[in-house]
């Protein structure tokens, strides 16, 4: 009869830790495997506790990366939340953070939207008046009106 | 437009700051922020006017230009462009583009 268990193996289809190899009579197919009681049933039991083991870790694997993806939703609302805040907050916030974080966070895109302003192309600049360095003179950007265009480029040396 | 300082040494200092030897604490008053400035000035060699922004950044917070940002106004007083907030969009070469086009 095809698919008679060696006499030498160890481990016959009623061994098998896996309920569905048990089986009274060989010529069965696994239920886990699909494989025909003719390989070596100690093939089979092992294939069997591979792909159980594949599936644990599977189950593993997904569960920690959905604990990583909720913790990264989580800092990136975090670090969302400090951009908005004052310089000096931000300052102490950031100083505080791992240089990691501007690699596995989405700073450059939050960063844009936390800064992006009122201001929109078309719309009037806000006039405002200023000393010079050597506060020798002050400056209106108003006065620039019909005369030239004006660049600003806000700045520090830090 | 000389403004709040992006990285002081007391708030957020940067390893690069230190190589270079930029270290300046939060100035507490204006005259402090524009000694700072100065040295901006002179180490840096920049030719073009420098303002001082008040020490309650009103200016600052008014165009959103912490910690460093591009504005072109037109001749009409109004925005031709306004760059991405630094660092990431800081770019002077896309300022210049703009400024040849409202400059024709």
């Amino acid at each position: 009869m095809l698919g008679a268990p060696d006499p030498g193996s160890k481990i016959t289809a009623r061994s098998c830790p896996i309920p569905r190899c048990r089986s009274e009579s060989n010529d069965k197919i696994c239920q886990v495997t699909g494989y025909q009681p003719s390989i070596r049933i100690r093939t089979c039991c092992i294939i069997c506790r591979m792909r159980q083991k594949w599936q644990q870790s599977l189950a593993v694997l997904k569960r920690v990366v959905l604990v990583l993806f909720v913790l990264w939703l989580a800092m990136s609302a975090v670090l969302a939340y400090a951009m908005r805040q004052s310089p000096e907050k931000f300052g102490h916030f950031m100083s505080h953070m791992p240089v990691i974080s501007f690699l596995v966070l989405p700073f450059e895109t939050l960063w844009t939207d936390a800064r992006a302003g009122r201001l929109e192309v078309g719309s009037p600049a806000p006039d405002f008046q200023l000393h010079t360095l050597d506060k020798s003179d002050s400056v209106q950007l108003s006065s620039f009106r019909e005369k030239k265009p004006v660049v600003l480029v806000f700045g520090s040396y830090t | 437009m000389y403004i709040q300082e992006a990285h002081p040494s007391d708030v957020w200092q940067m390893q690069s700051n230190i190589k270079d030897k930029v270290v300046f604490a939060s100035p507490r008053n204006l005259d402090e922020r524009a000694n700072i400035a100065g040295s901006c000035v002179r180490n840096l060699g920049i030719k073009f006017p420098a303002l001082i922004d008040d020490f309650q950044n009103t200016t600052e917070v008014a165009y959103t230009g912490w910690p460093d940002r591009l504005y072109l106004i037109d001749v009409k007083g109004n925005l031709a462009y306004k760059s991405k907030p630094g660092p990431f969009g800081f770019k002077p070469d896309v300022l210049g583009k703009m400024l040849e086009q409202v400059a024709r």
